[in-house]
C-alpha cells in the first residue's frame, strides 16, 4: 500500500504547493519551481504515508520512488500545455463554440496570429536562453542546439526528418 | 534471488521497454506513418507486456498488497507512456522546435525573416491539414465542423486545469 499512497499523496502536495508558489509568485518559468514542489511533496507524501504503513520495505520504497518521479515528470511535461494553448486546441475549441455553423478559414486565421502564436513564441526561446538576439537578429544558442538535437533525436532514430509545427 | 516484493518495481519498466520497442519498429518500418497512432499501438502492446508479467508474477505477491501493487505499476507505466508520448509528439508538434529548426538552418533571422518562413497563415493550414486529416474536424462547403472529439476534450480538459490552477483571469 505504502507504494501506492506515498506518491499519490506526495504528487497531490507536489502539485498544490506549486501552483500556491506560482500563484504568489508568477515566475517568468514556473517550471523551475516544480523540483523544489518536489521535494516538498516527497516529505509530505512519506510522512503520510508511513502513518499508515510504518515499515516499508526497500522494494516498495524503490517502487514508491519511481512512481512518484513518473508522476512528477508527466506534470512538468504537461506545464507548457498550460501556460500557452496551442493552436490546435485553440481551433478545435473555436469551431466547436460556433456549433452548427462552423467556422471559415478567415474566422480561424482571426484568432491565430503572428504575435501570439509565432513572435510570442520566440521571445520565450530568448528567456529561456535558447536563443540570443545580436544586432536585432535572433540566432541558436549552443544550449538551443543542445536542447533542438535531445528531442530530434527520437525522430531521427525511427527515419522521421520532417519539420515541426 | 530476489523477494516477490522486487518484482513491483521492475513490472513498469518491462512493459516501457515493450513499448518503446514496439513505437521504433513501427515507425522504421512504416506499418504506422502516424506518430499518435503508433503511440498507441505501442502503448497497448505495452499493455499487453504488462498483463502477462502481472499474470506470471503477480501470483507471488501477497494476497493483501496484490491489488494495490499492480495498481501502483501500471500507474507508473502509465505516467512513463505519457512523458514518452510527449517526448515524441513534441518535435511533431511544436512551434518553438520549429523556430529552433528554422534558425539552426538558416542561421541569424530578424523577426520579420521568421515570419517569411513560419507565420500564422502557415500555422493554421499546417494545422488544419492535421485536424482534418485525422477526423477531429470536417471541411463541407468552405467551412470547418467538428469531427471527432478527441482533441476537442483535451483542449478543455487542459482548460479547466489552467482555470481551477490559476484562477479566472489566467
Amino acid at each position: 500500500m505504502f507504494s501506492l499512497l506515498a506518491p499519490i499523496i506526495g504528487l497531490l502536495a507536489t502539485v498544490a504547493i506549486h501552483v500556491a508558489a506560482w500563484r504568489m509568485l508568477r515566475p517568468r518559468s514556473p517550471a523551475r519551481l516544480v523540483p523544489l514542489a518536489a521535494l516538498l511533496g516527497a516529505a509530505v507524501g512519506v510522512w503520510a504515508a508511513r502513518a499508515r504503513c510504518p515499515a516499508p520495505a526497500a522494494a516498495d520504497l524503490t517502487a514508491a520512488w519511481l512512481l512518484f518521479c513518473t508522476m512528477v515528470a508527466s506534470y512538468l511535461i504537461s506545464l507548457p500545455a498550460l501556460e500557452s494553448e496551442s493552436p490546435s486546441s485553440l481551433i478545435v475549441t473555436c469551431v466547436d463554440e460556433r456549433g452548427g455553423d462552423g467556422a471559415s478559414r478567415d474566422d480561424l486565421a482571426a484568432i491565430i496570429n503572428d504575435d501570439k502564436f509565432v513572435l510570442n513564441r520566440a521571445r520565450g526561446l530568448e528567456l529561456d536562453g535558447l536563443v540570443e538576439r545580436a544586432d536585432g537578429r535572433l540566432r541558436i544558442t549552443a544550449r538551443g542546439r543542445k536542447f533542438l538535437h535531445g528531442f530530434l533525436s527520437y525522430h531521427r532514430l525511427v527515419g522521421r526528418r520532417g519539420l515541426a509545427g | 534471488m530476489l523477494s516477490c516484493g522486487w518484482y513491483l518495481p521492475a513490472f513498469p519498466w518491462i512493459a516501457f521497454v515493450v513499448n518503446v520497442a514496439t513505437n521504433v519498429i513501427l515507425l522504421r518500418t512504416r506499418l504506422c506513418t502516424s506518430i499518435v497512432r503508433s503511440l498507441a499501438g505501442s502503448f497497448v502492446l505495452g499493455c499487453v507486456a504488462f498483463i502477462m508479467a502481472s499474470v506470471v508474477c503477480g501470483s507471488a505477491l501477497p494476497a493483501t498488497e496484490r491489488a494495490a501493487t499492480v495498481a501502483a505499476a501500471f500507474l507508473t507505466y502509465a505516467s512513463a507512456s505519457y512523458v514518452f508520448f510527449h517526448l515524441v509528439h513534441i518535435p511533431e508538434a511544436s512551434v518553438r522546435i520549429r523556430i529552433l529548426q528554422e534558425l539552426a538552418a538558416r542561421g541569424p533571422l530578424s523577426e520579420p525573416e521568421i515570419l517569411q518562413f513560419y507565420d500564422a497563415a502557415k500555422i493554421l493550414d499546417i494545422r488544419l491539414g492535421r485536424l482534418t486529416r485525422s477526423g477531429q474536424l470536417t471541411y463541407e462547403d468552405g467551412r470547418y465542423y467538428t469531427g471527432r472529439r478527441r482533441m476537442l476534450y483535451v483542449a478543455k480538459l487542459f482548460r479547466l486545469a489552467k482555470r481551477v490552477m490559476l484562477g479566472a483571469g489566467a
